[in-house]
């Protein structure tokens, strides 16, 4: 089914919108939650969640992408979920690595959360990966946003998993830089 | 900690387009999904398919491309790389090879999976027991999820499992699948030695050869005993910023059987006839657990194709 004609369902508050949602999305909305919580179960309730919030948002939104739609839904919920988790203990999986990575981006002095909007922060991870080639764009989405693992992207572009680690380390190096001269850190 | 989460949680600004190509890059955003019955019919037919289209179009270029000594230079990727997959959204997979003078474009609309084996080492084998490195687990995640809730008994099924099941006891199950033991000579943390064993569905191996986009190939020795075909080629990889390695490979392919067996030594490590003499002393067996890779179908058989 085409998503425009599920997001129809959504609009006319017909039930099938889920079952059409779970069946086409379900999977997409997993990994990225499962990739966030690594528990199944906090991923699963995560993937409901999400189906919930979108049936409470459409109407009145009709989003274009459905896909990209969810899968933001999704992986806030999933991070809300980590980050609560959390406060009691580390957990594992790709979030934490990727926290560890993303902290070389940020001085450790600073605390941007009091100085800068979260919206000033997103506009400028989204302007620089604008900026990025191809391939460098692909990867750091792959692992900052869907918090892919890097044996798995190595794997997608057949590459060794130590040129990805490289490549991360310079997109890193690049951020950080690139907040700087922003003055967002 | 709170400052990369906000980091991570700023990500969210990145824009439809970019997220769209790394989903689809991923492939996580299939929906299909075919009966065993019929993905295994599609493989058959898709592994004939792609075999007669290579062998037609490219087979004469790879054959002269690859089998001759010849080295990859880093800036030099033109003739001889493998641009790998670039899987269109919904759409399947879109392969795009280049070998030389030939290009070509092929195009997949379904999944594919791989079968793990399991493989052991006869007694007598002439090499430590501690060298033996663990294959990876990959990713066991992607067939667990159906339309509804969580695929209970496929999760639950997990590679050591099968890994026991093919015959293997708990420890060598154990050791096999998480265990990577380095030699205490190697700086680079690469294993001494190295086993994988890749079926049709599962070849990455590819990039040995063709596609090591930054590292050199020199193909050294290239045999054909009946069914089986042996490759043995000096590969220098980039293994870090700036870092290299210099590794002997052994490629023994099955063209009956479609199989793929890669080992890899460091060169100081093991020569190739040592590698060679190890090839007498692998045993494998099919585990029955099955690679699910969501239309990447990333590792398709090229590379045994153009050796097949």
């Amino acid at each position: 089914m085409k998503d425009s004609e599920i997001v129809d369902l959504y609009w006319q508050r017909s039930e099938r919108a889920i079952q059409e949602t779970d069946h086409k999305y379900g999977r997409y909305c997993a990994h990225i939650a499962f990739a966030v919580c690594s528990d199944r179960l906090d991923a699963e309730e995560c993937v409901n969640d999400t189906w919930l919030r979108a049936w409470n948002a459409m109407p009145t939104e009709r989003p274009s992408v459905l896909s990209t739609f969810l899968g933001r839904i999704t992986r806030n919920l999933a991070i809300n979920r980590f980050e609560k988790r959390t406060r009691q203990k580390r957990g594992g999986g790709e979030t934490p690595l990727a926290l560890d990575e993303l902290a070389e981006c940020v001085p450790s002095d600073a605390d941007p959360g009091r100085e800068i909007e979260l919206r000033e922060l997103q506009e400028a991870i989204r302007r620089f990966v604008e900026g990025l080639q191809d391939t460098e764009q692909k990867v750091f989405v792959a692992r900052y946003w869907y918090l892919a693992s890097v044996e798995e992207i190595s794997r997608r572009l057949v590459w060794t998993e130590s040129r990805t680690k490289s490549l991360l380390f310079r997109l890193r190096k690049r951020l950080r830089a690139f907040l700087e001269e922003e003055a967002l850190c | 900690m709170l400052n990369a989460m906000l980091l991570l949680r700023a990500m969210d600004g990145i824009d439809e387009e970019a997220l769209l190509r790394a989903g689809d890059f991923l492939a996580w955003e299939r929906e299909k999904r075919h009966s065993p019955s019929r993905r295994k019919l599609w493989r058959t037919v898709l592994a004939a398919a792609l075999l007669a289209l290579l062998l037609a179009a490219c087979g004469y270029a790879v054959y002269r491309a690859a089998m001759s000594h010849r080295n990859l230079d880093p800036g030099d990727e033109k003739g001889y790389f493998f641009n790998g997959l670039d899987g269109s959204r919904n759409e399947g997979l879109h392969l795009e090879l280049n070998f030389g003078d030939c290009a070509m474009a092929l195009h997949f609309d379904t999944e594919e999976t791989g079968c793990a084996h399991a493989f052991r080492l006869k007694e007598g084998a002439p090499i430590p027991e501690t060298w033996i490195g663990g294959g990876s687990s990959m990713l066991r995640f992607f067939k667990s999820y159906e339309p509804g809730g969580f695929k209970e008994p496929e999760q639950q099924r997990s590679l050591d499992q099968c890994l026991r099941e093919a015959g293997m006891t708990e420890e060598e199950a154990e050791r096999w699948e998480h265990s990577r033991t380095y030699s205490s000579g190697t700086t680079a943390q690469r294993p001494a030695l190295r086993m994988e064993v890749l079926d049709g569905a599962y070849l990455h191996g590819v990039d040995l050869i063709m596609g090591w986009p930054k590292g050199e190939a020199t193909v050294v020795k290239e045999e054909t005993r009946g069914d089986i075909q042996l490759l043995e080629a000096l590969i220098r990889v980039e293994i870090g910023d700036g870092e290299w390695d210099r590794q002997n490979y052994l490629l023994r392919f099955d063209t009956r059987q479609q199989m793929l067996l890669v080992l890899a030594a460091g060169e100081e490590s093991m020569s190739f006839a040592q590698l060679e003499e190890l090839l007498d002393y692998i045993e494998l067996r099919e585990t029955g657990f099955r690679y699910a890779y969501d239309h990447s179908g990333q590792n398709f058989s090229v590379l045994s194709l153009a050796y097949g």
